[in-house]
């Protein structure tokens, strides 16, 4: 039961991940943590410590690269950005989830 | 997900997992130090943006965590780490581990040394072609010898009208007049081989290659047609140094020039007696009242089996016992059709299937005990694994822990196991009786490795399964209660029950062998067999013609006489019980 959902919330928190870093640019991790609070709104609740596993991954994966700079308030930081592989799933993955979405809409469409 | 992409990309960050475990640390730190200055910006204290940042970030164990098992293959760091706990364990025990590996070596080694020398007979092919349909054909005459081992022969008269073409349900039937003659070799380094005389369709029949040459045609059968030879390979090799160029030459064979037509593969072996040369035979003229028995062999057609063959070959079969003469003619002959293997290895299959029986039952009681020995030790050491329990470790992982060590042992001990069967496997060669059929042959190969290999692993496996068992069955850990060695008193009994029985089998088994091996030795042969030695001298009948041949055999007993230590000497045609040319000192 867990696991599954702790699937889907990877999946999810990848996507925004990869979403915020193509759309932002190089990033470093409190930043895109901040990025994915305030788009979200507070619909999502998160703990910050599940990013920094998801990054470590997406860049094993391949997906987003990193690179130490230096921050706005001049500390040494890793700035994350995405790859050419990462924008290629990331359009998959919105593919997906937009798919996922409408199918989702028709079912309970019919229902109501 | 378990694309070789992803594990061989997994297998890299676990190289460089340090590196990754420093850089979430780093991360994790930066993180709080941005979140802190942003919340006092917000106007916290100083402590209360600590706080709230931390509280935000939540678990960072967990992090570092997830983290480390993205980088590592769990399974693979596992069962690397029980290796090296076992080894450790083990070599402080060293008795334990000792006398574990010893057991089981002494098991697995006669297991593989037996094996190697039963290969050839129960499992190895038959060194001719789809030898699955070739069987042995003729008439059993039970006066002859022992029922279900009689002779079977075909007769010479009218062999060729009724047997030629082939009957019905067989593709090809052939025969050998003669095997195991001697004939010798009359040129510069004079030897005695062994030549059999056979149908120019032998080879054909058997399904054999010749490596080299050509094989007999239907002519050479013809009675007055030119000699011509086909030698085995290790008369090419001897004689001809493997010379391709040795067909067409001729090798003097009892003072005639024969040419070599053809040469057999390595590896060739008669399906009766042995033969280093064959040399077609020549079949009787028709109005021939000569009778000479000839030994058969036939190709069925596939999906035929003995029986239905002996079924068809009965009419034919009752002609044939026409022509033999009417003191066997009485002693009822029978169609008889044995498959290859049967006719070859008649009771060596199932002695065979006995001793690995026997064998298998000593690896079976070495691993009982080895897991007994296990089982006693793991009862020591239910404290230690309380404690594993306590701090976290699964019963399932436990359990590997267990397997682990036995598997280690079992390794250890096949390894000194197929040493053991290295030196066993002499010995057996030096003590077979002569009448297990190839066992000179008989070497410890890589595929005998390969089984000693499985029964390493098997055994294992078998003797580590049950005190995995009894580790996941222990409730005592569950509860986290002290373990006493009395929690599993039933299964170290049904071990050492089913250690007795084994074991009483065994010596059952071997108690009859043994009485029946000392009553063969035990029977008296009518005269003192101690301190004689026999030695067989062969004459060329070529170079001694029957008058030379008595005064050489006068000249060598003066001489043998003269030789110190010598009490007697004589000469006989045949020695008790088997007969061969002897003197006697």
């Amino acid at each position: 039961m867990d696991k599954d959902k702790a699937a889907i919330l990877q999946g999810t928190l990848d996507l925004l991940v990869l979403k915020t870093v193509e759309t932002m640019g190089p990033l470093h991790g409190w930043a895109i943590a901040k990025r994915i609070e305030q788009i979200s709104q507070d619909l999502l609740e998160m703990k910050y410590g599940t990013l920094y596993p998801a990054l470590m991954r997406l860049e094993q994966s391949g997906w987003i690269s990193s690179e130490w700079g230096t921050s706005e308030n001049n500390r040494r930081a890793r700035f994350y950005s995405i790859t050419r592989q990462g924008r290629k799933q990331l359009a998959l993955e919105a593919k997906g989830w937009e798919q996922m979405a409408a199918f989702i809409t028709r079912v309970l469409g019919s229902t109501r | 997900m378990a694309t070789f992409r992803s594990l061989a990309s997994r297998f890299f960050a676990l190289l460089r997992r340090r590196q990754w475990d420093g850089r979430v640390d780093e991360e994790l730190e930066f993180h709080i130090g941005m979140e802190i200055e942003e919340n006092i910006r917000l106007g916290m204290t100083a402590r209360d943006a600590r706080a709230a940042a931390h509280r935000k970030l939540g678990n960072t164990t967990q992090a570092r965590e997830d983290v480390y098992h993205m980088n590592t293959i769990l399974f693979l760091e596992e069962t690397a780490r029980n290796f090296r706990l076992s080894f450790r364990t083990l070599r402080k025990n060293p008795g334990f581990a000792l006398t574990a590996v010893l057991v089981l070596a002494l098991g697995l080694g006669a297991s593989t040394a037996m094996f190697s020398a039963l290969d050839r007979i129960l499992f190895r092919p038959l060194p001719y072609g789809d030898a699955d349909r070739l069987v042995n054909v003729g008439i059993a005459i039970p006066a002859f010898g022992a029922p279900d081992q009689s002779q079977v022969i075909l007769v010479s008269r009218g062999y060729q009208e009724r047997w030629k073409p082939a009957p019905e349900p067989f593709t090809a039937v052939t025969t050998i007049e003669n095997v195991g003659s001697t004939c010798d070799i009359t040129e510069q380094q004079p030897e005695r081989l062994r030549c059999a005389t056979v149908e120019s369709n032998f080879l054909e029949t058997l399904g054999v290659r010749l490596s080299l040459g050509r094989d007999f045609t239907p002519e050479d059968n013809v009675r007055g047609s030119p000699p011509v030879a086909i030698i085995s390979h290790d008369v090419w090799a001897r004689r001809f140094g493997a010379d391709p160029g040795a067909i067409g030459k001729a090798i003097d064979l009892n003072g005639k020039a024969v040419p070599v037509i053809g040469v057999l593969p390595a590896g060739f072996a008669m399906p009766v007696g042995k033969a280093d040369i064959l040399q077609p035979y020549s079949f009787d003229p028709p109005e021939s009242r000569n009778l000479s028995f000839l030994t058969a062999f036939g190709r069925l057609r596939s999906g035929v089996t003995a029986e239905q063959a002996e079924a068809a070959i009965t009419p034919i079969i009752k002609e044939d016992a026409k022509g033999l003469p009417a003191i066997v003619a009485r002693a009822n002959p029978q169609p008889r059709v044995v498959p290859l293997r049967d006719y070859l290895f008649p009771d060596a299959a199932r002695v065979a299937w006995l001793l690995l029986g026997a064998v298998t039952g000593l690896l079976l009681i070495a691993c009982v005990n080895v897991a007994n020995l296990i089982l006693a030790r793991l009862a020591a050491r239910n404290r230690e694994f309380a404690v594993r329990a306590a701090l976290g470790s699964g019963r399932a992982r436990l359990a590997r822990l267990a397997l682990t060590e036995s598997l280690l042992l079992a390794v250890a001990g096949g390894g000194l196991g197929l040493l053991f069967a290295a030196a066993l496997l002499r010995v057996f060669v030096q003590l077979a009786p002569s009448s297990i059929p190839e066992i000179d042959q008989a070497s410890l190969d890589l595929r005998v490795f390969a089984v000693a290999a499985v029964l390493a692993l098997i055994a294992g496996t078998a003797v580590g399964i049950w005190p995995a068992l009894s580790v996941l069955r222990n409730r005592a850990l569950q509860y986290g209660t002290r373990v006493t060695a009395a929690a599993r008193p039933r299964m170290r009994f049904t071990l050492v029950t089913v250690q007795i029985a084994l074991t009483m089998t065994l010596l059952a088994g071997s108690a009859l062998l043994l009485r029946t091996l000392w009553n063969l030795a035990a029977v008296p042969l009518g005269y003192q067999s101690e301190r004689v030695v026999t030695m067989t001298v062969a004459l060329n009948g070529l170079l001694y013609p029957s008058g030379s041949r008595n005064p050489f055999f006068d000249r060598l007993l003066e001489r043998i006489r003269e030789i110190p230590g010598t009490a007697a000497a004589t000469m006989t045609s045949d020695v008790f019980p088997a007969g061969t040319s002897t003197t006697v000192l």
